[in-house]
């Protein structure tokens, strides 16, 4: 049963202006979707207030409960996932903590994802607050055969615990008499963290005079964990003790090679794991729901490949197929092919006399008749399609499962399931990929992803085209995904014990499994068709006229007289060096090259998967090679480059030998 | 909006915070999730305008 709000609208004024006439106040916390709202209404029934937080758009609603001897003013905050805050949200929600000093927390957690939400817990705890558990959702927590002993919960954190329903309204007779009875005692910090992190929060705590509204500890904690809210608030309230504090950070971030935030997060999740195995028990159901089955076989080490590999044949199906050759035949073939090209040659044939400038816009590299019709008549049905599926597998939550699925083989490349961002990225765009690295955990993995980015991840205009060059043949389909796989795990392999260090653990939060909406995957694809244009046209045209001043100079035919030695080597066609170059500006461009050499029948064929395996680990884009040196810095982005340039005609070799030396025919 | 990965919920403005220190300052139209630091293109001017149109038209009935 939803309750129904009687909500005044907004008005600007301040949590702290709306006096309502109670004897306690009680603030409930917790992350976003955990029903807080409707624990809310179900305690404080119709009447709320709805204001905005002083300087903010975020919304406060407060309410009001009351029996025959109290009243108690009740405030809802924002969903806030952690006291470390990162979005406007959750530093509101923190910040009502801070200033309102509450007599009482109640945390509202999903009890069917109690491992994630105890988090907050200890977060509150280490914070001193007066604190209460509720445990909501508890009926779908029972539906997936968890059984939460709430006794020992109560014991080992030393707090009330309370389960409800709240849309059933079951167990909130019970929340209500404890938020109106129970006076409760900060209960202190639950866990204690290695030495050297205890001596910092110590010295720190021994430096800060001034009052935050959370214990000395918490402020400690977000302090090395380096929450900028809190270090301002540090700067301006102990300006003489500021660098002593400073110092002391940074002595013991010295002492970690991982960031302070992890070891942290790390410790707490060990002493919740010690908590959950006391406390949570799961007896397992007969009938488990289907989509928590699918979602458990999806992260299985063995189940979950088959499943993975079944979601790529799906994707080539229609990406490949459909996509790369139903719909770029009909643009290619019959819309520029029989009308756009000829219109433009004729048109700009009479209104410009000149051959040379001619060549600008039409002809064979012409604006319009090469750079606009790749973008347009290779380009856009293939990524419209790749992004149809990718919004697909965005929103059915798969991409957190993937990650756990392959944080194992990760981890014998140096890297651990959180890469899975960057990489999955640089199916989108490897530039953009890059640049994510940076969300990596150690040096380590942030080279060794960049490095793997820039080699063995094609970016999804460059995956379209080459799933409709490999389109028909299976078999060719199949090398080209074992090889790029094996030199991925190779190249990665090699490179995490050239560069030895600690292997990260990886946590991540699992999303429950959805059913994709039409209407959020086509707003998402038109969204991501719309950005990838803007971007990719410029630069298509950008390509035309350099390869077009190339050409008039000299310059391009000497290009690609040079590039022709090693595409030779690897038995291709003297002109599909002509791709290699358009490659250098985007991969796509390259990719969309051999579209073009396919279709008029120069490339077929063991040449055909060679060159594409080839330009699929070649060089990155000049984008995504200005983004590695901002990353990495210029040592290693040529580093990289130089690497990589020699190592994927080596590849190119190797696949052309074995290819031609087993008989294989394609 | 909510991170297609990580499931985090989020305004906007906080998906433009990542954007400090890049070189596009912003300029490429991707949201970053806080949280995990996942991508998804800003939503497009005229999937915002449809939206308004059919909440106008929702409100006016």
């Amino acid at each position: 049963m939803a309750v129904n709000l009687n909500r005044k609208r907004p008005q600007c004024h301040g949590a702290a202006d709306m006096e309502i006439d109670a004897q306690r106040s009680v603030v409930l916390v917790g992350s976003p979707n955990v029903g807080k709202s409707v624990v809310f209404g179900n305690l404080t029934g119709m009447y709320v207030t709805v204001s905005n937080y002083p300087g903010t758009t975020v919304e406060i609603t407060r309410g009001r409960l009351a029996d025959d001897s109290r009243a108690v003013a009740i405030t809802d905050t924002p969903g806030m996932y952690s006291l470390l805050s990162i979005t406007e949200e959750e530093r509101v929600a923190r910040r009502v903590l801070m200033e309102n000093r509450p007599d009482m927390v109640v945390h509202v957690a999903d009890t069917k994802n109690i491992e994630r939400m105890l988090h907050l817990t200890v977060q509150l705890l280490e914070a001193g607050m007066p604190l209460m558990l509720d445990l909501n959702l508890m009926d779908e927590a029972e539906r997936l055969g968890l059984r939460i002993d709430t006794k020992v919960l109560k014991e080992r954190l030393g707090i009330p615990v309370v389960a409800t329903v709240a849309t059933e309204g079951r167990g909130m007779d019970e929340l209500k008499k404890m938020i109106l009875k129970e006076d409760i005692l900060p209960s202190g910090p639950p866990l204690r963290y290695p030495e050297t992190i205890e001596n910092a929060i110590a010295d720190i705590e021994r430096n800060l005079d001034s009052s935050y509204g959370i214990s000395k500890r918490a402020v400690a904690l977000l302090l090395l964990q380096d929450d900028h809210e809190i270090w301002q608030m540090v700067r301006d309230r102990e300006p003489e003790r500021y660098a002593l504090v400073d110092a002391i950070v940074k002595h013991a971030r010295e002492r970690f090679v991982d960031p302070l935030s992890y070891i942290i997060t790390i410790e707490r999740q060990r002493f919740i794991n010690t908590l959950i195995e006391d406390a949570v028990e799961n007896v397992g159901v007969k009938g488990i729901p289907l989509r928590e089955r699918l979602s458990r076989l999806s992260m299985h080490p063995v189940a979950g490949v088959p499943i993975f590999l079944g979601i790529i044949y799906l994707l080539y199906e229609f990406v490949g197929v459909f996509g790369a050759q139903t719909a770029v035949d009909f643009l290619e073939e019959t819309v520029f092919g029989q009308y756009i090209n000829p219109v433009a040659n004729r048109i700009v044939s009479s209104i410009i006399p000149w051959k040379v400038l001619q060549d600008l816009f039409v002809n064979e590299y012409g604006i319009i008749t090469l750079g606009i019709r790749y973008a347009i008549a290779i380009i856009l049905p293939i990524v419209t399609t790749f992004f149809i599926a990718f919004s697909i597998i965005e929103d059915t939550g798969y991409l957190p499962r993937l990650a756990m699925l392959i944080d194992r083989v990760f981890k014998k490349i140096g890297l651990n399931g959180r890469a899975v961002i960057p990489v999955v990225l640089g199916f989108g765009c490897d530039t953009m990929a890059t640049m994510v690295t940076r969300t990596l955990e150690t040096r380590r993995e942030r080279v060794i992803a960049t490095l793997l980015l820039a080699l063995a991840i094609p970016c999804s205009a460059q995956v379209g085209v080459i799933l409709a060059l490999l389109s028909g043949s299976t078999k060719a389909l199949g090398i080209f995904v074992m090889v790029m796989g094996t030199v991925f795990l190779f190249v990665g392999f090699l490179a995490a014990r050239l560069m030895p260090g600690e292997r990260p653990l990886f946590y991540m939060e699992v999303p429950p499994l959805r059913w994709p909406k039409l209407s959020n995957v086509l707003t998402k694809t038109y969204t991501r068709v719309e950005w990838y244009f803007k971007e990719v046209l410029p630069l298509f045209i950008l390509a035309s006229i350099l390869i077009w001043a190339g050409r008039i100079t000299g310059l391009f035919d000497i290009v690609v007289k040079l590039l022709s030695y090693p595409t030779g080597w690897i038995g291709l066609p003297p002109e599909a060096s002509k791709a290699f170059l358009y490659g250098f500006f985007r991969r796509d461009f390259g990719a969309a090259g051999l579209y073009d050499l396919k279709t008029s029948g120069a490339l077929s064929g063991v040449p055909l998967v060679v060159s594409i395996i080839t330009i699929a680990l070649f060089m990155p884009c000049i984008a995504q090679f200005s983004m590695t040196i901002k990353e990495r810095g210029w040592k290693m982005a040529v580093g990289m480059a130089a690497f990589i340039f020699p190592f994927a005609f080596v590849v190119g070799y190797l696949v052309n030998l074995i290819l031609n030396g087993l008989g294989v025919v394609l | 909006m909510k991170c297609p990965l990580c499931g985090l919920e989020f305004n906007q403005e906080d998906g433009l915070k990542g954007c400090s220190g890049c070189k596009s300052m912003g300029a490429c139209g991707l949201i970053k999730c806080p949280n995990c630091g996942y991508e998804v293109p800003a939503e497009s001017g005229i999937v915002k305008f449809i939206k308004r149109w059919r909440k106008k038209t929702d409100e006016s009935k």
